[in-house]
């Protein structure tokens, strides 16, 4: 958990009066509503259809106790007792007024936080593997690494009106949770053939309207000189990114536009402008981060591991084997606390919870807690004496639910409940299918599914790279949903292929239920996942099975 | 600070270069150039000593090309003074000034009394970047020595 230096806190300090100040312009007519748009996208700031809502940022996706609890207090005073989990593993608030949001930035600033360059057309939040530097196959823990860039993004002065949204994501194994394909720039920590530790670098990947997976910009860049090759990366982009066509303005296109190999050389022109410049981050700058970090492992609770009683035996068992996961540090496991849930929106979580999930995290894992890409939350380090007890006091608050990576486990955009943008429901057709596999014995049977749900083509619900995607489209005033199938988010990042024709609204969950069923009918046995079985029996074999019936 | 105004010796980057077409550079020795935020500057860089200021003009604030080109412009070496006219906010002055901008002229004040120098713009708070601050080798916030 990185803690903030002076000069982070007088950062974001200065911030909330420029905010205040911005605000206080806009409502006495000095700033007309286009300008302050821009003002106020650039510190996550939207209008949406209940009003303004408020994205809080989560550098890659660390929070503490305490900011946790002040999150829950935002939620109460200024909110109506809840927040939500998105899956650039940030937080929002749907029910804001706008004269309220620059005293609730005095209070993000007064936890360490704050809803810097979480939208607009500016670098966003920096986003990693939420099992970053606890997972015993990483090259190098990319935390610190995230942070100096977040340091350097932050009010960048030549990169803050970019031609369109630019995010940037780590990861530090070859196993990637973080997506970093689907990202503007993703970069990995990898080791040269002199073992030398540096980034492999891709670029253009993204989803939206139109998918593309990242293409490797350079296969090996030296530790040094990241920021100056970022530099150089963006450079390119803001000169050279189309600003005509919102549509077409993020980086993908215009590097599908010039071609991977006339991007480059372009982008080492600008590097090699700027090299003698002396601009590289030095080796002090990411020490001085690293020494900021806090470390050191929980004492355990309990001096001897805790046992289940006999009749908790099955349930704990099954806990244990979906929502925890080993780490590098032998008697230690990551616990996942699952958000999903069919009478929960995924990703929502309340203020109680937040105060619940601070305590228990300050308890048993040294007061850190993380939030997931999968809009789930993750208590990194838990010492394998106190999990009983912890299982224990999740269940007691049905925060237990053993569904990690199943078929429930399902992302999904706020869709038209709250968010202008969007064109069909989202939520309710996560619930309509969580319940569908409600069934403990089936949903292990199932094995791990991962589905997504966009109500839109923006792509917030990341639909492209679920195992089974959901796409919402309005014809002519009514809700219809479109299936992909196939697509996967890790380091084979895919784009999922069209089943076919649409389905209405009635029908989306069924149709659903009816490909996963056709799945454990035809798998070869439990072992063959899900991804597996479409690639040998072919996605026709599916479509002949849905469009029978819808 | 005194303003300044368009003149015989300003030339716009499409007619800078098209006398380099025509070869006839030599014959005129304009002091400034005026470059449109959505033009390239690609072929800059051997001609910059010969002026004394460079105009970058933009006709809408959200098109952030300008701090690129500043940035570019002091990088490739200029060291005359750097202008930015057009729509610009109050809020953009410091990334301005970070970028290697010396004055801006926004497109709601006059030329003789509008002109600010980004030295003396104090009137806001802005947030500058805190590596600008506590690493000046990051960027450059002037001239280039």
């Amino acid at each position: 958990m990185y803690n903030y230096s002076i000069i982070d806190q007088q950062q974001i300090d200065k911030r909330v009066t420029e905010f205040r100040s911005q605000t206080h312009r806009f409502l006495s007519g000095e700033l007309n509503a286009e300008q302050f748009r821009v003002l106020r996208l650039m510190n996550g700031l939207y209008i949406q259809r209940h009003g303004p809502m408020l994205r809080v940022a989560i550098p890659y996706g660390a929070l503490s106790s305490n900011q946790l609890r002040g999150l829950a207090d935002i939620a109460d005073s200024y909110d109506r007792g809840y927040g939500h989990i998105t899956t650039r593993q940030n937080i929002q608030f749907n029910w804001l007024k706008l004269e309220q949001v620059p005293d609730i930035l005095e209070k993000l600033a007064s936890i360490q936080m704050h809803a810097i360059q979480t939208s607009g057309s500016c670098i966003r939040n920096i986003t990693c593997d939420h099992l970053a530097g606890i997972n015993s196959n990483e090259v190098e823990d990319p935390r610190p690494w995230c942070e100096l860039v977040r340091q350097w993004a932050t009010m960048h002065p030549e990169f803050l009106y970019l031609p369109r949204k630019f995010k940037i994501a780590f990861s530090g194994s070859a196993n990637d949770r973080a997506a970093i394909m689907a990202h503007d720039i993703g970069l990995r920590l990898v080791r040269n053939e002199i073992n030398e530790i540096g980034f492999e670098v891709f670029v253009g990947g993204g989803l939206g309207r139109t998918p593309v997976v990242a293409s490797k910009l350079k296969s090996f860049l030296s530790k040094s000189e990241l920021l100056t090759y970022l530099e150089a990366v963006l450079r390119v982009y803001n000169l050279n990114g189309r600003r005509d066509n919102k549509y077409k303005a993020r980086i993908k296109i215009l590097v599908r536009a010039m071609g991977i190999d006339a991007f480059r050389s372009e982008v080492e022109k600008v590097f090699l402008n700027l090299s003698p410049q002396n601009l590289s981050n030095k080796p002090a700058d990411i020490d001085n981060i690293k020494n900021r970090f806090k470390t050191g492992l929980p004492f355990p609770v309990n001096p001897v591991a805790r046992k289940p009683d006999g009749a908790e035996r099955e349930e704990y068992n099954k806990w244990l084997e979906k929502n925890t996961q080993a780490t590098k540090f032998g008697s230690y496991k990551s616990v996942f606390i699952s958000l999903k849930h069919h009478e929960r929106a995924p990703g929502d979580l309340s203020s109680a919870e937040m105060r619940f999930v601070a305590y228990i995290a300050e308890k048993y894992s040294g007061g850190v807690i993380r939030t997931t890409h999968t809009q789930n939350l993750l208590v990194p380090l838990v010492h394998e004496n106190d999990l009983v007890e912890l299982w224990r006091s999740l269940s007691g608050r049905n925060l237990s639910n053993a569904n990690i990576g199943t078929v429930q486990d399902i992302i999904c955009c706020p869709g038209i409940e709250y968010c202008s943008l969007a064109n069909t429901t989202s939520i309710p057709i996560a619930v309509e299918i969580q319940n569908r596999f409600n069934d403990r014995q089936e949903l292990e049977a199932l094995g791990d599914i991962q589905i997504k749900i966009s109500g839109c083509m923006n792509a917030c619900g990341h639909h492209h790279i679920g195992h089974i995607g959901i796409l919402g489209v309005d014809k002519k005033g009514e809700e219809w949903f479109q299936i992909t199938l196939g697509g996967r988010a890790d380091q084979n990042l895919k784009i999922g292929e069209r089943l076919g024709p649409a389905v209405d609204r009635d029908s989306i969950s069924s149709v659903v239920e009816l490909i996963i069923r056709h799945y454990l009918g035809h798998r070869l046995d439990k072992d063959e996942d899900f991804l597996s079985a479409l690639e040998r029996i072919g996605i026709d074999s599916f479509k002949e099975v849905v469009y029978a019936r819808f | 600070m005194p303003g300044f105004s368009f003149s015989e010796n300003t030339i716009a980057l499409v007619d800078w270069n098209q006398l380099d077409e025509a070869g006839k550079r030599d014959q005129l020795a304009p002091r400034v150039l005026v470059v449109a935020a959505d033009s390239g500057i690609e072929n800059l860089g051997s001609d910059l000593s010969n002026f004394e200021r460079i105009v970058i003009t933009s006709t809408d604030f959200n098109d952030g090309r300008i701090f690129s080109i500043g940035r570019q412009l002091r990088l490739l070496g200029f060291s005359g003074r750097l202008t930015v006219v057009g729509d610009i906010l109050l809020d953009q002055y410091i990334s301005l000034k970070s970028c290697g901008f010396d004055d801006v002229l926004r497109l709601d004040m006059d030329s003789i009394n509008g002109i600010v120098e980004l030295d003396h713009a104090s009137s806001l708070v802005t947030v500058g970047n805190q590596l600008n601050g506590g690493s000046e080798s990051l960027f450059s916030t002037g001239k280039i020595q």
